[in-house]
């Protein structure tokens, strides 16, 4: 049995890269040396911060 | 347009703390997600826009990882309820310890399911308290990327 699968194209739009005022840079890496995340982590460490919690299991 | 920079990649705060956070929940084992978002070119430059991390079920240990066998139905389902408009626009996992790169495995790993030259790669250390992104050009060369984490104003 063949199963067909629907296989769409990626369109690459043109879109200005988000600025503000919709979007806040809250950080950037512009020598593509990486983040320091230790104050991230420790803010979930201290408190949950759930709201913010956005890697979403697939089972939701 | 503020700036004129362009980075070729942008990912949403809440996504990156998501990413984050199931690197930390996993300890001390490696986590593995998908990226999902979209690729945009303005100025002729190309760049993805990192909407949201997907965890995804795993087989893992603390120095490997491997998407479960029902991991990828799960993930497309998702991204067709949630995100019909966004596509998978990378990966992450996580390196508990041991820093942000990528290793032989995870370059045959991002060869053989992500094509696309604007396909990108994420690495999160947990215990060292680092990411940093990759774009992959064959199996045996990669670099680290710039990047930017965006926050969308709830009045913007």
């Amino acid at each position: 049995m063949v199963k067909v699968v629907e296989v769409k194209e990626s369109h690459v739009q043109e879109r200005p890269p988000p600025s503000e005022p919709e979007f806040e840079i809250v950080a950037a890496d512009p020598e593509a040396d990486g983040y320091d995340i230790t104050e991230i982590i420790k803010m979930l460490k201290d408190r949950s911060q759930a709201v913010e919690f956005e890697a979403e299991s697939p089972q939701e | 347009m503020s700036s004129e920079i362009i980075y070729p990649v942008y990912i949403e705060w809440r996504a990156i703390v998501g990413a984050i956070a199931h690197a930390m929940h996993g300890l001390p084992h490696e986590v593995i997600g998908f990226l999902v978002g979209r690729p945009f070119v303005w100025n002729g430059t190309t760049y993805v826009y990192i909407k949201a991390a997907l965890m995804g079920k795993a087989n893992a240990s603390e120095t490997h990882v491997e998407f479960a066998a029902d991991s990828l139905a799960d993930i497309v389902q998702k991204l067709r309820e949630k995100y019909p408009d966004e596509e998978l626009v990378g990966w992450y996992h996580s390196h508990p310890g041991y820093g942000c790169f990528l290793s032989p495995t995870d370059l045959a790993s991002h060869v053989n399911c992500f094509t696309m030259p604007y396909h990108v790669s994420m690495v999160v250390d947990p215990v060292k308290g680092e990411v940093a992104f990759f774009r992959v050009n064959s199996v045996n060369d990669y670099e680290q990327i710039c990047s930017a984490v965006v926050r969308r104003r709830r009045d913007g």
